[in-house]
């Protein structure tokens, strides 16, 4: 059973989930909002209070967006024994992105903020 | 002015209805599910009902969320949190990482669930995925929740 469109979307959203988690914790560099200004600039100016997480969750659902597209070319072209298998690397693919990426960001965190 | 500072009040409630909605399906779609698999019969129509309930619920929470954050990033945070709790600052910062991790598998969830239905044995393959997904989902949910009315409790916008 060759994968149909259905199938390929649900591969393809799980490389989306892949990508989000991967680019979400790496965080890279991107515009910040200053809530007290109502500007957006690429530094950081310590002491103002400024906000990353949108630029941060735009990368992370633009690279998603681009890994779902992709995906869905490349599920097509699955050969016809593993969709049972892919369906069940998916399921532990998926968890185990979401347990490392909040594994991660949670040890980020705490020795930015609570650590001594 | 923060911009939307006049109604931050408005809209964190409507954020706290909105999340209690999501995670109110969130764990009633876990208990159907686990239910209906152990007498061997899959209604498909409640679980659909319930999966668009929660990806519609978490995408509302979420864009209310971040129409409060600006308030909420000066007025609790920066006066607030950064300088007297920073631990209250790290539990924040992790709800709002769970809260963005937690997209796309909400979308997943909601594709999942109206595309496949689990009565037919070639769709059951993807039960495990569906699974998966939802537990993770209502783990994000009960987190951000928890924290969301924990941390309202030691300052709100």
């Amino acid at each position: 059973m060759k994968p149909d469109a259905r199938e390929s979307a649900v591969l393809a959203l799980c490389w989306g989930v892949l990508v989000f988690c991967a680019i979400y914790a790496l965080n890279p560099a991107g515009p910040r909002y200053y809530p007290l200004e109502g500007v957006w600039r690429w530094e950081n100016i310590k002491g103002i209070p400024s906000m990353a997480w949108y630029a941060r969750v735009a990368y992370a659902s633009s690279g998603a967006a681009l890994a779902f597209f992709l995906g869905r070319l490349a599920a097509r072209g699955l050969p016809e024994p593993f969709v049972p298998l892919a369906a069940r690397l998916c399921a532990l693919g998926v968890s185990l992105a979401l347990l490392a990426a909040s594994a991660y960001l949670a040890w980020d965190e705490y020795r930015h903020w609570v650590a001594p | 002015m923060i911009i939307l500072e006049p109604c931050a009040k408005p809209l964190l409630f409507l954020h706290l209805v909105s999340a209690v909605v999501c995670l109110a399906a969130s764990v009633h779609l876990a208990l159907r599910l686990i239910q209906r698999l152990r007498a061997r019969r899959v209604s498909m129509r409640s679980v659909r009902l319930h999966a668009k309930i929660v990806a519609s619920a978490y995408l509302l929470s979420f864009v209310l969320g971040a129409l409060v954050y600006p308030t909420f990033r000066v007025r609790v945070r920066h006066d607030y949190f950064d300088p007297e709790l920073p631990w209250a600052t790290a539990m924040f910062e992790m709800k709002e990482h769970c809260a963005a991790l937690g997209l796309v598998p909400s979308l997943l969830l909601l594709v999942i669930a109206l595309r496949f239905d689990f009565g037919v044995p070639r769709d059951r393959v993807w039960l495990p995925l569906f699974c998966a997904v939802l537990g993770a989902v209502t783990l994000i949910l009960c987190y951000n929740a928890c924290a969301g009315w924990y941390l309202s409790s030691l300052r709100s916008v």
